[in-house]
This record gives structure tokens, sequence and C-alpha cells, in this order.
């Protein structure tokens, strides 16, 4: 039984056996993906898809209290400031004439920060860049807090 | 109307609710099936590897093949029932990706060294009881902030152990080890960890320190140079201890670290530009300085002079077997990777490029790319500066170590002896890569359940739902 002979004996069948095994490490993979992929997608996703195709994510004010309550719906892009020519105009000491703008991407919503003197917050974060919008964010915009909704 | 009624919202319930946190001994075990069903295709693939090269190497089935399979089941089932009580909500396929990696590096190891698998199969049992520890013990990573200079210092301390005298022992021109009685230790392994905890929190404290520029310096705005003096002195220390250990590989690893988290605490790119100049600075100081990092150097560039070809045939021996295997293989058991010294720890990424061929190299390859990026996807969704640095350094320590080796080995980086996380034979560094994957899998149960906590607010706040 020397290595020699077990080589050439051997060889024709670990090789085929082994592309076999390396079928099931790739399975491994795909279902490792699959994991991550399912996973990426937003919690809501998961329970309600039919819900969200029935409607969409959208603002709802808190602050300022005499607007409270009012839905805002975002159709493509939002400009919040207070300029009167922004779709959602607010009279606030702390808002810029153009603050932030939130867009529609297929019914996932995202804020930018347009520059504005005191800042977006979600959730009590600095916005940077952009920042994705989840069901139940709190998002400030000057003096104006805004609740995400369905 | 939906009027809401803000008073009924009190600031409390951003706080995930308390028992979640605090009491994970009254969260009930879960069914993890994703895990399970990961696990068995993780030991259908090993079992079979390792049948399939003691068939190619001796033409017979392994002597203790039974026992083989039962520890491996046993262990990491033991690990997966560990996982289920004590981090619930963790990501599920963390534990999967490494114990395959771990049994794919094993059957190679088995295949040129028995009686050292045998060793490794202990290291592999008080792995699995490492990670219990761990997740036992660190019920909340952010509680590990907490103690911030404390890991530091004990960082600094496992990295100058070696150096004390009667203790410390050089092997192969690297100071590491530190004997005690029986039992060897390489406390760097457990020092980077550390490290990064330290990294981690100091920056998660000091973040907008970092990334507002307050000071004018010529037609330049910097940053205030004070926050930067521990950094900085943390750094060269480490740096200055590895240096008179003649480790090249840590340092580096330590320094990538220390920018990569930078990057991430600021998101600011002159960071990685000021980090990069350190460390080709860097690297050509220690290329003077050090005699073990200019020989490395000059295998890397000439590996074929015939004074370097003295150092670098491990090297030269691993490219034939890299070439030798093509694209499928020579098939496992059937290579000739044995010759290459250190072939179980350093090269064992050359050995299985030889007997699994390329394409077996990129599945281990992607293999790493799923642990990694399951990492980053832990740190993004971290709720905390903190835990998503730590997360983050953690996750980077993994991928770097990997890269520095399959690198070096591959001539793409200057060769140094870290260790592949997982595969490589190595008591020491398998503990610490488990101990990696504890606080992974603690972090990833963590902000599922700050998750959740964030529903039930939202619940809490839509009356019309």
């Amino acid at each position: 039984m020397t290595n020699l002979l077990a080589t050439t004996n051997y060889a024709a069948i670990v090789r085929p056996l082994q592309v076999l095994v390396m079928v099931v490490a790739v399975l491994f993979l795909l279902r490792v993906l699959r994991v991550a992929q399912v996973q990426a997608r937003p919690p809501e996703d998961q329970v309600g898809r039919r819900r969200r195709r029935r409607g969409g994510l959208a603002l709802e004010i808190l602050e300022p209290e005499e607007r409270s309550g009012e839905r805002v719906d975002v159709e493509g892009a939002l400009l919040i400031g207070r300029s009167p020519d922004c779709d959602l105009s607010v009279l606030d000491t702390y808002i810029s004439s153009r603050h932030a703008r939130v867009t529609n991407d297929d019914g996932d919503l995202s804020i930018e920060d347009l520059g504005s003197t005191n800042g977006t917050y979600v959730n009590q974060e600095l916005v940077r860049g952009r920042v994705h919008l989840a069901k139940g964010d709190i998002v400030q915009v000057g003096g104006v807090l805004l609740e995400v909704v369905r | 109307m939906a009027k809401h009624a803000r008073s009924d919202s009190p600031p409390a319930a951003l706080v995930p609710p308390p028992a979640a946190g605090a009491a994970p001994a009254e969260q009930p075990s879960r069914l993890r099936l994703t895990e399970l069903t990961l696990l068995f295709l993780a030991w259908v693939v090993t079992g079979a590897f390792y049948a399939l090269a003691y068939l190619g190497a001796q033409g017979q089935m392994p002597p203790s093949y039974v026992s083989f399979l039962v520890g491996m089941v046993v262990v990491s089932l033991g690990m997966h029932l560990v996982v289920a009580r004590l981090a619930p909500r963790a990501s599920q396929v963390l534990l999967p990706i490494a114990t395959l990696l771990n049994g794919i590096g094993y059957v190679e190891i088995a295949r040129w060294d028995p009686p050292l698998a045998r060793q490794q199969s202990m290291w592999y049992l008080v792995s699995a009881v490492a990670l219990t520890v761990v997740l036992a013990v660190v019920r909340r990573v952010r509680d590990l902030d907490r103690y911030r200079y404390l890991t530091l210092l004990g960082g600094l301390f496992l990295l100058a152990a070696p150096m004390v005298p009667k203790v410390g022992t050089s092997v192969n021109g690297a100071r590491l080890w530190i004997y005690l009685g029986r039992f060897s230790l390489e406390p760097v392994e457990f020092a980077k960890i550390l490290l990064v905890v330290f990294f981690a929190s100091y920056f998660a404290a000091n973040r907008d320190l970092l990334t507002t520029p307050t000071q004018r310096l010529g037609p330049w705005r910097i940053v205030a140079p004070k926050v930067l003096v521990p950094i900085l002195a943390a750094w060269g220390l480490s740096v200055a201890i590895l240096g008179a250990e003649n480790d090249l590989g840590f340092a580096i690893l330590i320094f990538a670290l220390f920018i990569a988290l930078l990057w991430v605490t600021t998101g600011l790119k002159s960071y990685v530009a000021l980090g990069t100049g350190l460390l080709v600075g860097g690297a050509f100081l220690a290329d003077r300085l050090f005699s073990q990092v200019q020989g490395r150097v000059s295998e890397w560039l000439d590996p074929w002079s015939s004074v370097n070809l003295a150092h670098s045939t491990q090297l030269a021996y691993g490219w034939f077997s890299i070439a030798a295997g093509g694209v499928v293989g020579t098939g496992l058991g059937l290579g000739h990777s044995g010759t290459i010294p250190f072939v179980t720890s350093d090269m064992i990424f050359a050995a299985l490029a030889e007997e699994l061929g390329l394409v077996g190299v990129i599945v281990i390859v992607a293999l790493f790319a799923a642990f990694v990026g399951e990492g980053f996807r832990i740190a993004q969704r971290a709720p905390s500066d903190f835990v998503r640095l730590a997360a983050g350094g953690l996750t980077a320590l993994m991928g770097f170590q990997a890269v520095v080796i399959m690198g070096g080995i591959l001539r793409l980086l200057p060769f140094t002896g870290i260790t592949l996380p997982f595969m490589a034979y190595g008591g020491n560094a398998l503990i610490a890569n488990y101990v990696v994957l504890a606080l992974l899998i603690r972090i990833s149960d963590e902000v599922a359940i700050e998750r959740r906590g964030g529903e039930v607010l939202i619940v809490h706040h839509t009356p019309g739902a």
C-alpha cells in the first residue's frame, strides 16, 4: 500500500466525488446569500408586503402643534422649508428656506439635508448625506417634527 | 382625529424594554433552523472532505472516522445550542461559516500531520468553551465601553508580556510566545481584540472632535491635536512593542485596523490618505531598521535571486503547489504540499489551493467574504457608535488577517506569519477567532433586540395601525 500506488488508484474516485462535495459547499454559500438577502430587507417587508402596496410611507406632522396630525404624502420628491414654493412650507424660527428634501423611490423614503443652518435629524441623529427612512422614524427639520407613517 | 397624545409616549419608550437587554436568561431559547441547516451542510462537506483526503492519500478510510464525525457534530451542535440559549436572535450564518472554514482547515491539517490535528481538535473544544464563556459573561457589548482604558492597559500588557525575560521566548525570529509552566501562550492574538475594543470605545466617545476641524494650520483646517494624542500614543506603543518583538504582520494589522476604524468613525477620506502615507513611511523606516522586515520586503520583490531563495524557499514551494493545483485541483490527498515548511500553519492556504484548485480557493475566499459581509451588515444596523465600531473593527480584524496571509502567499503583499482565521493550525489563534465570533454573535443579538424595541415603539405611536 505505497503512496504512489494509492495515488494512481484513487485519483479517479476522489476527484469526481470532490466536485460533488464542492457543489454542497456552493449550496452552503447560496443559502448564506439567501439569508443575507432576506435579512437585508426592512422588517416590515417580510410581514406586510401587501399592506405596503396599498399605501406607501408618508409623513405625519407632530409639531408645530397647530398642524399636528396632518398627513403629507411624498410623490417623487418633497421639499421642506420656510419658503412658500416648498412642497411642505412651514413658518418656523429654526427652519431654513430650503431645508431638506424627502425622496420617494418606489415606496422607500429617504431624506437629505440641503445645507440648512440648523441641520436635519432622524431619531435625534444628524443627517449626513442621505438617510433611509423607516416607519416610526422621527424626523426633525428645524423646529418641525415629523413622523414616518404608513 | 389622529391626534397624538405626546405625553403617552415618554422618552423611556426609546430605551428597549429592560427585560430584553438586562435579563437574557428570561429569553426563551429559539429554534434557529437556518443555522442548523447550514451547520448540517458544513458537517457534510467537512465529513466528505475528510474521507476523501484519506482515500486519496492512503487508499483507506480514516482510522477514527466515526469519532471524528461525532466530535465535530457534538461540539458544533453544542455551540449552536449555547447561541440559541444565550443569544437567541443573533445572526444565523456566522457560526456555520466559521464551522465550515474550521472543518476544511482541519481536514488539510489532518491530511499532513495527524498528531497535530488531534491537538487542533482539543483547541476546537477549548474554543467552544471560550465562545460559551464570552457569551455568558458579556451580556451587553456596550458594557465593554465602560472599561475603555482598562482594555487599553490589558492590550498593551499582553503585547509586552513576551518581552519579559524567562517567560517570553523567540520562535523563528519573532518574540511572541510566553511559557507558563507547560502552557504556551501567544498573547498578541488576544491583545488585538482588546485593542479593537479600545479603539472603538475611544473613537465613539470622541467622534465629533475627530470629525470637525477646529484648528488652523496654514491653509488647512485640522482637528484639535490633543484628541489625537492618546490614539497616536497607543498606536506608537503597540508598533514599538511589535517592532521590538520583530513581528511585522501584527504591526501592519493593528495599524490597518486603526485607520479603518478612524475612517468608519469620521467618514473622512483624509484620514485614509494620512494613514497610507504613515504606513508607507513606516514601512520604509522599518525596512531600514529591522533586519527581518528588510528580508521580507526583498524576498517579496525578488524571491528568485540566489541570496533571497535561502529564505523564500517556503514561499517558492507554496507557489509550485498552487500552480500544480490548477483550476480543479489535484484532488484531496493527492497533492504534494507536504514538503512546504509550516504547511499546516503559515502555508495551509497553498496546500488547499493545490488540492482543491482555483475552484476551492474561490469557495474559501467567498466564505471569508460572506463572514466579513455579515459582520459589516451587523455593524451597519448597530444602535450606537461604540457597538457599530466594535462590530466593524472585529470584522475588519478577521478580514485583514485573511487578506494579509492569502495576499502574502500569492505574493501580492510581503509575506508575514499571520494565521488564516479558523483554518490554520494554532491554538491561541483559534480561540481568539472564536472569541471574536462570540462578540459578533452577541452584537447581532443586541442589534435584533434593539430593533424589536423600536418596533414596539412604532406600535405605540401609531393609533391608526
